[in-house]
């Protein structure tokens, strides 16, 4: 972790105690702020080579990896890497894609495959210690996440819709009466362009931030409080058990969110696919 | 809104119900910033700034409800004929 001195106090350690007379050193957005290790410069722009970045080649180097290995030997009775593969693969095909976009959904589950576990490790790197850091806590991940699903969006609208009509089924809805159209049609084309994307991108980086903010809150007043009384003793256990009871949570939350991103991405090619009614 | 028989939701009705109920964050999300920003910019011509704001996102977002409402009536009414028209069968 980098030297960031969280009490904002030029005398007091990284991490103060209780003892030493700083005030709780509170975490905020800075703990996302990592150091850089080294600056790689190609072509005239800046390549920061940090935790943030070596975490998100390691995922996605296990992510293809396993997969990879998984797919390999393809015997008949499959060996347990490959059931475990195909059990991931199935669970995308079948409660994603099919689900949701029907049997055309089947040429999509390599990227949606790819987006859901991709986003699921990388949020899991946020409690495997070593790591602990959920890379989707910066927003740069998920908003180049959102790019690429957005872009594939409008592209297969337009591709199976035209482009005129994508955009006109979209801003006229059914069942509004023709006089409401002149105050409903921009508000439906903002939610088209901007803020559809844009809450699916926020959605997964305010996750994962708030929940790293409150794990970092009391593993940090843990230390903090420790001390031989009796404040000390049940203040630092209390929030040590918290810290380990939100830990679970937080697996709960990063899986779930993996699922959300991954099956708005469904929904939205599937309503690029089949024009609305 | 497919009936296909028996009364299992079809994909394009799974997509259609998640697709209504994340679309209304975006609409409420939408609706108040286009209506709260044209509240703002008119309170920026004529004065009474907070007046024209709060005006314009209380109505964005009552635009916004209406649309989710109306989208969903509209879904409610296809579901409807197609379910009635199994009965008759």
């Amino acid at each position: 972790m980098s030297a960031v001195n969280l009490s904002g106090d030029v005398d007091c350690p990284v991490v103060p105690h209780l003892n030493s007379g700083c005030g709780f050193p509170a975490p905020n957005a800075e703990i996302f702020f990592l150091e850089p290790y080294a600056t790689l410069n190609v072509a005239g722009m800046d390549f920061l080579i940090g935790k943030t970045s070596i975490i998100a080649a390691l995922v996605s180097m296990i992510v293809a990896v396993f997969f990879l290995a998984a797919a390999r030997p393809r015997k008949m009775v499959p060996g347990k890497l490959q059931s475990i593969g195909e059990q991931a693969y199935l669970f995308v095909r079948d409660q994603i894609a099919r689900e949701v976009i029907g049997k055309d959904g089947d040429r999509f589950v390599p990227f949606l495959g790819s987006l859901f576990f991709f986003i699921w490790i990388s949020n899991l790197m946020g409690v495997i210690p070593g790591a602990q850091f959920p890379i989707m806590s910066s927003l740069a991940f998920p908003v180049s996440l959102t790019l690429m699903v957005y872009i594939t969006y409008l592209y297969l609208g337009m591709k199976h819709q035209g482009p005129i009509k994508f955009f006109t089924s979209a801003m006229f809805p059914p069942g509004v009466p023709k006089a409401m159209y002149g105050l409903l049609a921009p508000l439906e084309l903002l939610q088209l362009v901007v803020t559809r994307p844009v809450t699916q991108a926020i959605r997964l980086f305010a996750n994962m931030f708030a929940g790293h903010l409150l794990i970092t809150t009391f593993t940090v007043g843990a230390y903090y409080l420790i001390s031989p009384s009796i404040v000390g003793v049940l203040g630092s256990a209390t929030s040590f058990g918290v810290t380990i009871i939100l830990t679970g949570f937080e697996m709960f939350i990063q899986g779930l969110q993996a699922f959300i991103f991954t099956l708005l991405t469904a929904v939205y090619i599937g309503g690029s696919l089949h024009a609305e009614h | 809104m497919k009936a296909n028989g028996a009364n299992f939701p079809t994909p394009e009705d799974t997509r259609a119900t998640a697709d209504m109920a994340w679309r209304s964050v975006s609409n409420i999300t939408a609706g108040l910033l286009l209506y709260g920003g044209i509240g703002w910019l008119l309170g920026r011509k004529f004065g009474h700034q907070d007046a024209f704001m709060a005006a314009g996102l209380i109505f964005g977002i009552v635009l916004a409800l209406y649309l989710t409402y109306a989208r969903v009536s509209a879904m409610d009414r296809n579901t409807t004929t197609s379910e009635r028209r199994n009965d008759q069968q």
